[in-house]
């Protein structure tokens, strides 16, 4: 098994061991330990599910298998900001596919890619519950409301500055 | 009148300081103080009180049958996994109020003899998670949760669990089991949740606004609760208006208001001054509504008997520009997507769905096609095994019953095509 130190730092395994400790029945803890470990690591490596599934006391196949279920969780790398466009209906019909299609050319990517330059991944998710404010979209934490086509490059641009 | 909403205009909303001066947590030392858990019961039973998150259970009922189960721990769910399409009403909540869900959990627990709770909320609200666990904190520091609350010896603490982007843990059983730590797949019911929940112990899940509802109710009492909107549906309901509409926003009000008076007198009317087309008033599950309808109350009883369904109180307005076979094509592709691959007919049947649909609107339907539509629909609804598969069908067959000529007008084009094709060859 990896010792956590070897991947974590210090800081971190204790909240990791914080987490774990708000469960009475520790494979609750899968969940919110992935959100954790991607949070810091962009996505979840197979070294990182490996690691949790020991950490609580499951057989990898439990991390393993939640990992791979949940539009959220990522066992691939993505960009460091993930654009999530919504294409649900109020969005749709408030002009969300030339929001998509703003966003296309300004990354330069399709749906599911990362920019060239490894900063954003582009994908479309389903409604965020943000109807009254559509269309929207979701970049990381960050809801940015009634999105149009002209808004996208400054939205976008305050990422690129924080690099 | 404001019940649910009578905090989210204060300054700084969602801090104790501002819930404690509208009578926040006075119904929490009266429930421990001055009745029992089975009055408190009997006070939501007399409201008549029924679940807001979409299926209208008396939620005086489940938490009844969850204090009836002798086995111990038992524990309350708070459903803040709002992943209806068109729902946003329990983020206002969360954001704005969230003492009111916590005075509400704490009471739920000490009527069902629970000592634990969670809220589940959608992995897309960080926002509100992190506002819910602030106001946590705030409640424990004061006593209004955690160890013998308010000298009262009744302990009750709750966890903030997020979830991670799958609509179908709304469905209570398929949010325990994400609870748990696996892939959020629907168990089979019964054994009903109130038995038979999490960890297999009795479980109340009950939804945000259903949560938020119980302090006003110990309060001011179970008849003035049921005094207010329709005898079989009382109290006020949130209404999520969003869609063509000039005002989209969360609406509190009686329950049973009528479509038409919720968007051309709360919401605005319709934007640009176009003419109204259809509604879906209960999300992306329920059946759509035509001009015809404008005048069907929108509660759970008017709504099934009008063959639709309140679920959520998600009512997305479509005006006169809107394509209801892209409409209907947008819902299924989420349905799609949100299906957990459980069971055969809806995994498989929203697929063949969707690409029945991608061939009508590239121009390639037969009239044939919305038989076979029909047809597939017909299996996924009576054979699906949870309420995602039953309801997803709804949006299609509703558009192809109201508004066939738009799929004819599709179909129709390939007609056209195959003719200039064949002119040209």
């Amino acid at each position: 098994m990896m010792k956590s130190t070897e991947i974590f730092s210090a800081r971190e395994s204790k909240e990791m061991e914080d987490i774990l400790s708000r469960y009475e029945a520790s494979a609750s803890a899968i969940l919110p330990l992935l959100h954790y470990v991607q949070s810091i690591q962009g996505h979840l490596s197979e070294e990182a599910l490996t690691f949790v599934a020991e950490f609580i006391g499951v057989p990898h196949v439990r991390t393993f298998e939640v990992a791979t279920y949940y539009t959220m969780l990522f066992t691939e790398p993505v960009g460091r900001h993930l654009v999530q466009v919504c294409r649900n209906l109020s969005c749709h019909v408030n002009g969300a596919e030339n929001v998509l299609e703003a966003l296309k050319k300004e990354l330069g990517v399709d749906v599911g890619k990362t920019s060239d330059d490894g900063l954003f991944t582009l994908v479309e998710v389903e409604c965020i519950g943000a109807c009254d404010h559509a269309p929207a979209v979701m970049i990381d934490e960050d809801l940015h409301r009634k999105v149009s086509e002209d808004s996208v490059n400054r939205i976008l641009g305050s990422y690129r500055e924080k690099v | 009148m404001k019940i649910l909403t009578r905090n989210i205009n204060r300054p700084n909303p969602a801090h104790i300081d501002s819930y404690l001066v509208n009578e926040g947590y006075v119904a929490l030392p009266r429930a421990l103080n001055d009745m029992t858990p089975e009055e408190v019961i009997d006070e939501v039973r007399f409201s008549r009180l029924r679940g807001r998150g979409g299926a209208g259970f008396p939620a005086g009922m489940k938490w009844d049958f969850a204090s009836r189960d002798t086995r111990k721990p038992k524990y309350i769910i708070c459903n803040a996994d709002e992943g209806e399409p068109g729902t946003f009403k329990d983020r206002v909540l969360i954001e704005k109020d969230p003492h009111a869900i916590l005075e509400g959990m704490a009471i739920a627990g000490y009527a069902v003899g629970a000592e634990k709770g969670f809220i589940y909320i959608r992995g897309e609200y960080p926002e509100g998670a992190r506002i819910l666990e602030r106001a946590i904190a705030q409640a424990e520091s004061r006593s209004f949760l955690g160890k013998n609350i308010l000298n009262s010896g009744f302990d009750f603490s709750v966890t903030v669990h997020r979830g991670a982007g799958a609509y179908i843990c709304g469905e209570e059983t398929a949010l325990i089991e994400s609870l748990e730590g696996k892939r959020g797949q629907s168990r089979i019911r019964p054994p009903f949740p109130v038995n038979v929940g999490y960890r297999n112990h009795p479980t109340v899940v009950n939804n945000v606004e259903t949560l938020a509802s119980v302090a006003p109710i110990i309060l001011r009492g179970g008849a003035w609760y049921a005094g207010i909107g329709t005898v079989e549906c009382p109290g006020t309901k949130l209404y999520s208006v969003s869609g063509h509409v000039v005002r989209p926003g969360v609406y509190e009000l009686p329950m049973g208001v009528t479509l038409r008076e919720l968007i051309f007198e709360h919401a605005g009317g319709m934007r640009d001054n176009r003419a109204f087309k259809a509604a879906f008033p209960g999300g992306a599950s329920s059946s759509c509504l035509d001009e015809s309808e404008l005048d069907v109350r929108l509660d759970f009883n008017a709504l099934a008997a009008a063959g639709s369904m309140l679920g959520s109180g998600a009512v997305m307005v479509l005006d006169d520009t809107t394509d209801m076979v892209k409409a209907t094509h947008v819902l299924i592709k989420f349905f799609e997507h949100e299906s957990c691959g459980k069971c055969t007919p809806c995994r498989e049947g929203l697929f063949w769905i969707r690409r029945i649909l991608d061939s009508i609107l590239d121009g390639k339907g037969t009239e044939a096609d919305l038989d076979l539509l029909l047809d597939i629909c017909d299996g996924i609804q009576s054979t699906s095994f949870c309420g995602l598969g039953e309801a997803s069908v709804n949006p299609v067959v509703s558009t192809i019953k109201k508004f066939r000529h738009e799929y004819m007008a599709h179909i129709g084009n390939r007609v056209t095509r195959r003719t200039d094709v064949e002119a040209a060859s």
